[in-house]
């Protein structure tokens, strides 16, 4: 008598890529969500009751009340600034600014930023503020 | 006979956590990511290829800044208390016109936060910024 083995069929999606993708993921992450986090930059933000969410490609110019313009987290000056605002406006037009500026800056120097944005062609500010009802 | 089997054992450590763990750091940094400062004032500032608007000047509703606790509007001192409430009244009485901030070099930024968010409360969408010059 002829015996045959009954083979059992098994049906499983092999799993062991997974964490590979998962750790992949992770890094893109990782790299992306904190890049333009000005981190380290003390500022005492100006309160807002109205409030917009800034979409689209923006670039974070910051503004200390002792007067250093960041650009990304980098101390850089004006021409440097104006360089930069010129090089990304012609990549996309469609690239806006997120100024945050501690609330003790003179509107002089806002002006003057404002001015240099307008001439290297970049018309969307987004003026980062604490909303009222973070206000302790 | 007794036929003994021979279990191998393996060093292996199970990796069937790992992927768990990894999901849980991307769920971490996907909520801390969201935490990147995204709200504040919008504004789109003129084009300058674009010809300049002219309007009247009686159309226009001027709001002059030289010191931080003093605001002009169209000539008549308001304070903060009151800005919102005359500025809503010009709202209703002539509807959506171009505001104008007139604001002095060494006004703080946080004051200018402050105009550009009461006018924007009363409901204007067309502001204007200019500084005013010294002397």
């Amino acid at each position: 008598m002829k015996l045959t083995r009954r083979r059992r069929v098994v049906s499983l999606i092999p799993v062991a890529s997974m964490a590979d993708i998962a750790f992949l993921l992770l890094i893109f992450l990782m790299l992306s969500g904190f890049s333009d986090m000005a981190r380290d930059i003390p500022l005492q933000l100006p309160f807002s009751s109205t409030r917009d969410r800034g979409e689209g490609v923006l670039f974070s110019v910051t503004l200390t009340g002792e007067g250093t313009i960041y650009l990304n987290s980098q101390p850089v000056s004006m021409q440097d600034l104006a360089s930069y605002a010129t090089y990304r406006r012609s990549s996309n037009p469609l690239t806006g600014v997120r100024l945050a500026a501690d609330g003790m800056v003179r509107f002089e120097l806002i002006n003057e930023v404002l001015e240099l944005l307008k001439e290297a062609g970049i018309y969307r500010i987004l003026f980062i503020t604490r909303g009222v009802k973070d206000r302790v | 006979m007794k036929i003994r089997r021979r279990i191998g054992t393996t060093a292996e450590s199970s990796g069937a956590a790992m992927s768990d763990i990894a999901f849980l750091l991307i769920i971490f940094f996907t909520a801390a990511s969201a935490f990147v400062l995204k709200d504040g004032l919008h504004l789109i500032l003129p084009d300058k290829s674009r010809k300049p608007l002219i309007v009247r000047e009686s159309e226009i509703i001027v709001l002059r800044c030289s010191q931080p606790d003093s605001v002009y509007v169209d000539g008549i001192k308001s304070g903060r208390e009151d800005l919102d409430s005359r500025l809503k009244t010009r709202m209703e009485k002539d509807g959506d016109r171009p505001v104008l901030l007139r604001v002095a070099p060494a006004i703080p930024y946080d004051i200018l936060v402050y105009l550009i968010d009461a006018v924007r409360q009363a409901g204007f969408t067309r502001i204007s910024l200019r500084m005013e010059s010294t002397g």
